[in-house]
């Protein structure tokens, strides 16, 4: 498990964010039009959020950076754009999760987010990161990297799409390419494991 | 079946925060200048403005030969719009009276200059008394007279319509229907070279057998007028001889 010093992340959720002066779609037609200041708009508004649901879907920090380059740099040199009714956030995400998966697979890994497994199998108490494992865990960001880092990893992925890439259960679904009724179910039980480990840091 | 609807609001929303408030990991600096660099440096060139295409367009060689026609296709056809039909001028229709009274002493002074000392007197004698025609000689004479006879109305006289012109070849290779043909044709034959002495005989033989066509196709007063005009022009030549001449088979 990766530890990181202290910091308290200024985002604000989505519902309590200002609306922005130009969409990511306009901001995007701006800078292919030649406005590259639009695009150090549309960057720092993606930045931390991307990297944070890199960082925390690979757990480390160094292909969390490779792949957060590779996104930004493919996206700088492409010419596509987000086709359909698909979001510019949605297209983001979707750029850089393929490239995550496209490094497990050139370095011969097995992609945790295709693993084949049961819900209600997950939905149980994980006795493999017991309660003795967080013990030791004295900040909160730890309890909550090693929260994420216990739960499987496809619930982990559509919990932290939501989380940090503030995208909506059918655009997730749409990303991943999975039924929406499963990725609701995702969503549910990465939020009951969650809860259910950190009350149990907080009572232990 | 599950639905995340199911759970309170307000209780995903608070887990949601609680995670993005405790969360961590900024993308280096040097990440973030190196994506910045790349996307500045990487930036499609701006499209120029239409006017500013507009301008390279016209500076490229291609597109200035086809403006330039263009431009001069467009010129001219204005030009040509603009510019009224040539209205037939007072030197192409016949003068009225008084401009023909006036202009018949430059006429026989004219004339007189052209033809030998001798016959000078009565060559403006003969150009007073036959005003008229000669008016219309004068007319036909002229260089430019001739050139407006292409485009002159209607004349009175039979065939003054048809083309006027000093060269001999085409003289010779017309009939002579026009009393201008006569009348601008040279009558001074004494001094002139044998070669064009010869050539003003066959031009008046032939002038001689249009009198004898017009005569036998009962044109028999413009005949008379071409035998006046041939007697101006050819006062040394027995014209009624000639005619009888020519009348033998």
């Amino acid at each position: 498990m990766t530890s990181h010093p202290k910091e308290f992340s200024t985002t604000m959720p989505a519902a309590n964010r200002p609306e922005p002066a130009s969409s990511d779609e306009t901001l995007l037609a701006r800078y292919r039009a030649g406005d590259s200041a639009a695009f150090e708009v549309l960057y720092q508004r993606h930045r931390q959020g991307l990297y944070r649901f890199l960082l925390s879907l690979c757990d480390k920090t160094e292909l969390a950076d490779e792949v957060y380059q590779d996104t930004w740099l493919s996206l700088i040199r492409t010419t596509s754009a987000p086709q359909g009714r698909a979001s510019f956030r949605t297209w983001l995400y979707q750029i850089a999760r393929n490239r995550l998966i496209d490094h497990w697979r050139k370095h011969g890994l097995r992609n945790p987010l295709h693993d084949s497994y049961d819900e209600q199998l997950h939905d149980l108490a994980d006795d493999a990161s017991g309660p003795e494992q967080h013990l030791s865990l004295s900040r909160e960001r730890q309890r909550i990297d090693a929260a994420l880092q216990d739960l499987p990893a496809d619930q982990r992925e559509v919990f932290l799409l939501r989380a940090h890439g503030e995208l909506e259960l059918p655009q997730i679904a749409s990303l991943t390419d999975t039924p929406l009724e499963t990725v609701k179910s995702r969503f549910r039980y990465a939020l009951k494991k969650l809860r259910r480990l950190l009350a149990e840091e907080v009572l232990t | 079946m599950t639905d995340a609807r199911q759970l309170p609001p307000t209780e995903e929303e608070r887990m949601l925060e609680h995670i993005r408030q405790h969360s961590h990991g900024e993308p280096p600096a040097s990440l973030d200048a190196l994506i910045m660099a790349t996307a500045r440096r990487e930036a499609p060139a701006p499209r120029p403005s239409l006017w500013q295409r507009w301008f390279d367009l016209c500076r490229q060689p291609r597109w200035q030969v086809a403006f330039a026609g263009l431009f001069g296709v467009t010129l001219l056809l204005g030009v040509l719009q603009r510019s009224p039909e040539p209205a037939p001028s007072q030197a192409f229709a016949p003068a009225p009276a008084p401009v023909a009274k006036a202009a018949a002493p430059q006429l026989a002074r004219r004339q007189a200059e052209s033809a030998p000392a001798g016959a000078a007197p009565a060559e403006s004698a003969h150009a007073e008394s036959t005003m008229e025609e000669s008016n219309r000689f004068e007319l036909a004479a002229t260089p430019e007279a001739a050139a407006g006879a292409l485009s002159a109305p209607a004349p009175a006289a039979p065939g003054a319509g048809l083309p006027l012109t000093r060269d001999t070849e085409a003289f010779t290779a017309k009939p002579y229907e026009s009393l201008g043909h006569l009348a601008s044709f040279p009558g001074k034959e004494q001094g002139k070279e044998p070669v064009e002495r010869h050539a003003s005989e066959s031009i008046l033989d032939d002038a001689l057998r249009e009198v004898l066509r017009l005569r036998q196709t009962g044109q028999d007063k413009v005949a008379d007028q071409y035998i006046i005009a041939l007697k101006q022009r050819f006062p040394d030549e027995e014209i009624a001889e000639r005619l009888e001449a020519l009348q033998q088979p």
